[in-house]
């Protein structure tokens, strides 16, 4: 797993990224709608679902094959990827509000469940992506968390330290709200409490 | 390539015939296969451009996908409520139909789960509260059995100390009886001595009329009698005024002899309470042991009780790991 995150990491987003200018302009799709795809070890696509290739742009010949950074957005924080990257190659599952960067450079946000794909033996093969629409009252407050981090991020003299840093705020805003990052992400929005009580 | 013929009807009602290769009928196949045990991974990927097999690729792939990220959800929420963790509903957006209801279904149940946990939390804390009431009450029982005793003992002692004070008011009872008795015999005495002093008068009386009688040569004689005679008078004064005395030292000592019965009867009455109180005493420090006994039956249950919630509670979540 650890060869897998450094393959990861090893001239995949110089090598990959397309430059794609973002034009600003933000595209949705249906509250009813799953964006899903799955990757193998190393963050390389293998499936990407119809909605997905809608939303984004891309075709399945285009995204198939390609790291999964070729929809990263410039305004996401590397301390998110970095907390998702560690929190699903220790087996756990994680929830992150995420903005992706479409083919014509339009961005979506998403509420991203990503999860480890395990065979029959309990071995992880792969990893797991099903997205939904945003809920809206949390936007705003990760929009906020996010610029944040990014400012925090760029303050730092190389991306090491500026990784350590972030974590270090996103640690600080944890221990000031009392819960882990989890309870922090479902505390976003009122929405998804309500899927509790209904 | 030999390529089997398909027949849909669409939704016209006309029929057209489609043509697809072996290798992808067999993807499908795989694919159905695949979920059909269980296994949600696969994708039938490549066909997305098909002319006439994109629309079953991707109702396929939906069936998968919705299967699949439900699966991952539910596992995952009800792992989360097995932890004693309730924040992570199953997401009901993006869930139709039969998903969506279990979906509801698990999230019900994950709320039953965290008003259990809480209940469970509260009946923890009154435990833990009852634990520390029960062991105040065994100290204070403690307490209680320890100066009982003392006032046990100390009871004995007064009761022993009441016994020897009637003993000695018994001595000292005696000792007047017999100042008493001595006065007595002093009365008696003085009797003899009273009598003795009227005969002497009765003889200075005789005397005098005897030298009366021998006139001039009697003259010295009736001076003596005279003498004897005022002697004797004398004598029976100091008799009645000793009498007097002893009279009155027959009244005090009487008095005193009542004063002595009382206290007897005081002391007497005292040394039963003590006796008493020692003995109450003794059955209530019996009682508070047997209470202090059934107490340490009580803390070792409200131990067992906090023992078995903290298992059920598990805050290392080992249960849930199952
Ligand atoms: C299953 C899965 C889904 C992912 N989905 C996204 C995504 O939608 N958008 C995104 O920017 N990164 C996504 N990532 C993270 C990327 O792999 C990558 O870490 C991220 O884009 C940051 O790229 P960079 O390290 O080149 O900056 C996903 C990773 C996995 C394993």
């Amino acid at each position: 797993m650890e060869n897998a995150s450094n393959q990861r990491n090893s001239g995949d987003s110089l090598m990959r990224r397309p430059t794609v200018q973002p034009t600003g302009r933000e595209v949705t799709f249906g509250e009813d709608e799953l964006i899903v795809s799955k990757t193998d070890l190393a963050g390389v696509v293998t499936y990407a679902n119809d909605v997905f290739l809608r939303v984004s742009g891309y075709s399945e010949v285009e995204i198939i094959g390609k790291p999964h950074n070729i929809i990263r957005h410039p305004d996401m924080p590397r301390t998110v990827f970095k907390l998702l990257w560690d929190t699903i190659q220790s087996g756990e599952e994680i929830f992150a509000y995420v903005v992706n960067l479409a083919k014509n450079g339009d961005h979506y946000w998403v509420f991203a469940h990503v999860t480890p794909s395990v065979d029959a033996h309990g071995a992880v093969v792969g990893y797991h992506s099903s997205r939904r629409v945003p809920y809206p009252d949390a936007l705003p407050k990760v929009r906020a968390l996010y610029k944040t981090l990014c400012d925090i991020e760029r303050s730092q003299p190389d991306p090491r330290s500026a990784l350590e840093a972030g974590t270090r705020a996103v640690h600080e805003t944890l221990a000031a709200k009392r819960c882990d990052y989890s309870q922090f992400v479902f505390s976003l929005s009122e929405r998804t409490a309500m899927d509790l009580s209904v | 390539m030999s390529t089997p013929d398909l027949t849909p009807v669409d939704a016209t009602g006309s029929t057209d015939t489609v043509t697809l290769s072996r290798a992808d009928l067999q993807r499908i196949t795989d694919a159905c296969d695949r979920a059909a045990a269980g296994e949600f991974e696969a994708r039938i990927v490549g066909l997305a451009s098909h002319p006439s097999l994109s629309g079953l690729a991707r109702s396929i792939n939906q069936l998968l996908d919705l299967s699949d990220a439900f699966v991952r959800e539910a596992a995952a929420a009800m792992r989360q409520c097995g932890s004693d963790r309730f924040h992570r509903p199953v997401l009901l957006r993006g869930m139709p139909g039969a998903f969506r209801h279990s979906a509801r279904t698990i999230n019900q149940a994950g709320r039953k789960m965290r008003q259990s946990s809480e209940s469970l939390s509260y009946v923890a804390t009154l435990a833990a509260e009852n634990a520390t009431n029960v062991s105040s009450v065994a100290a204070a029982c403690e307490e209680l059995n320890a100066s009982g005793t003392e006032i046990a003992r100390q009871a004995q002692d007064s009761s022993k100390q009441g016994h020897e004070v009637v003993e000695t008011v018994g001595a000292a009872e005696g000792a007047v009886r017999q100042l008493s008795d001595a006065a007595e015999k002093v009365g008696r005495i003085i009797r003899v001595i009273t009598t003795i002093a009227e005969q002497t008068h009765m003889l200075a009386l005789n005397a005098t009329i005897e030298a009366a009688r021998a006139g001039e040569a009697g003259r010295g004689f009736a001076v003596v009698a005279r003498e004897v005679k005022e002697l004797s008078r004398n004598a029976a004064e100091a008799t009645d005024q000793i009498v007097k005395q002893v009279e009155r030292m027959h009244a005090n000592v009487d008095e005193v002899v009542g004063h002595i019965k009382s206290v007897d009867a005081a002391v007497e009455h005292m040394a039963q309470s003590a006796s008493a109180i020692s003995q109450s005493v003794s059955e209530q420090v019996a009682a508070t042991r047997e209470i202090s006994a059934n107490i340490a039956s009580v803390t070792q249950n409200s131990q067992q009780v906090s023992r078995s919630i903290g298992s059920v509670k598990g805050s290392d979540g080992t249960e849930s790991a199952a």
